[in-house]
């Protein structure tokens, strides 16, 4: 229960940071999603089913002050994470920091192609929606360097911290034997 | 598998209350949840956000102050250059007035002679001698005279290479010039330099009337000097009661030590 709540608690101050610092901030640092780039974490690092809460719980905390129709950003950060779950399981042999690079690239890109899907989804339902306009492009580009920072920085900080996290190189039998 | 189907399941069931809270949300009934939990945060949301645009404007200032700092730095640099730039153009009207003003006074005086620009002085501080830009190739031979854009007489070539020669200045103590005062009996004598500092005429006859003020010019005595060319003026009269002549102290109408370029006669134009 503890553990939930400071989740929770964790959340929050996450989608407090990115909506009420970050956005102050120049571009592109104004651009990065401390959210996407935690749930990319947990998910690649911990485990695909607390990626999911914290899809869900980034997700709706953001919605509450995203421009997106409702949901666009929840349903995106959840596919996400079910899109990593997928490429982790078929394509990677460990949680190390290579992946997490490399899902965490693959991740940012992935959101953003579905948050312009899930728009354009909701135009054509009838929905009112924001339009996808050139700065959102420039970011576009921007957010997966961005992000790979941070997640880089997550990552350290978690080793460090919690010394959990010992492969930070691919380990080979050979060499351990 | 049974582990693949949980988590399909966590999956599937998540994704079934984000569908869930979108209808309710669009129904209406998550509003007042919505509204309270913004309101909640908005206080320390909108300290946040104060801290944030602070740091953002401390970053942003420092870059521009940063920048203008530089700009700054540039323009002073600029400046400094321009400085440099100005004084070098001074430098070229100056010696572009000073030839043309030699040009002048060799076209007027029927005098031949070149123009040449000082090209260093002799390291030993000992002698007053300066090297100069010209040589045999233009015509310099020893002893050739050397004066200012007015005629004054200020030194004598003493060595001649192809390209340039060595002058001494008439302030030398080596330096020789016959020459005679303009006064009534135009008395003859000989103009030494004194260590580089000063001029004095020697072997000026104890009869002859010299007084201060009076002009020094050549005599025409020597071969390659001709006669008429200023070297100063009389300063002091110097008398020694048993002495068969008598020593005027000159002060020479230019300074010496300031020229940056003269004339060299080239040739003594015959009467």
């Amino acid at each position: 229960m503890i553990s939930i709540l400071l989740n929770i608690l964790l959340i929050i101050i996450l989608g407090i940071i990115q909506i009420s610092f970050l956005t102050t901030w120049l571009f592109p640092v104004n651009g990065l999603n401390l959210i996407l780039s935690l749930v990319i974490f947990v998910t690649v690092i911990l485990s695909y089913q607390r990626g999911l809460w914290w899809g869900l719980g980034g997700g709706i905390f953001l919605e509450l002050y995203s421009n997106l129709a409702f949901g666009v950003v929840t349903v995106s950060l959840m596919l996400t994470v079910i899109l990593l779950n997928l490429l982790f399981n078929n394509f990677f042999t460990n949680r190390s920091f290579y992946s997490l690079l490399i899902l965490g690239f693959i991740g940012t890109i992935s959101y953003n192609f579905l948050i312009v899907l899930l728009n354009l989804l909701t135009i054509i339902i009838g929905f009112d929606a924001i339009s996808i306009n050139f700065n959102f492009w420039t970011y576009f580009f921007w957010q997966p360097f961005l992000n790979l920072i941070i997640l880089t920085i997550i990552f350290f900080t978690y080793h460090i911290s919690t010394g959990r996290l010992r492969n930070i190189f691919l380990s080979h039998p050979f060499y351990e034997a | 598998m049974l582990k693949f189907f949980r988590k399909s399941r966590l999956s599937v069931g998540l994704l079934a209350v984000v569908i869930l809270l979108i209808f309710l949300h669009y129904v209406g009934i998550l509003r007042p949840i919505e509204n309270i939990v913004v309101r909640i945060f908005s206080p320390i949301q909108h300290r946040i956000y104060g801290v944030g645009i602070k740091i953002n404007s401390f970053y942003t200032n420092y870059f521009v102050n940063k920048d203008l700092v530089q700009s700054y730095q540039d323009l002073e640099q600029q400046i400094t250059d321009l400085k440099v730039e100005n004084s070098q153009l001074k430098i070229k009207i100056s010696d572009s007035v000073e030839l043309s003003a030699l040009q002048d006074y060799l076209a007027s005086s029927g005098l031949e002679g070149v123009t040449a620009k000082i090209i260093g002085k002799n390291p030993e501080p000992s002698h007053q001698s300066i090297i100069l830009n010209r040589g045999s190739s233009s015509g310099v031979t020893v002893d050739s005279p050397l004066i200012t854009a007015n005629g004054i007489m200020v030194g004598k070539v003493s060595n001649v290479k192809r390209n340039s020669s060595e002058a001494i200045l008439v302030n030398d103590s080596d330096s020789r010039i016959a020459a005679l005062v303009q006064n009534e009996t135009n008395s003859k004598g000989i103009v030494i330099g004194e260590h580089g500092l000063s001029l004095k005429m020697e072997l000026l006859p104890q009869e002859d009337e010299v007084k201060a003020g009076d002009v020094i010019i050549t005599s025409g005595l020597e071969q390659t000097i001709p006669q008429g060319l200023v070297i100063g003026e009389v300063n002091q009269v110097i008398t020694e009661p048993n002495s068969l002549f008598k020593t005027a102290r000159v002060k020479s109408l230019i300074k010496i030590d300031n020229l940056t370029q003269v004339i060299i006669l080239t040739s003594q134009i015959d009467d």
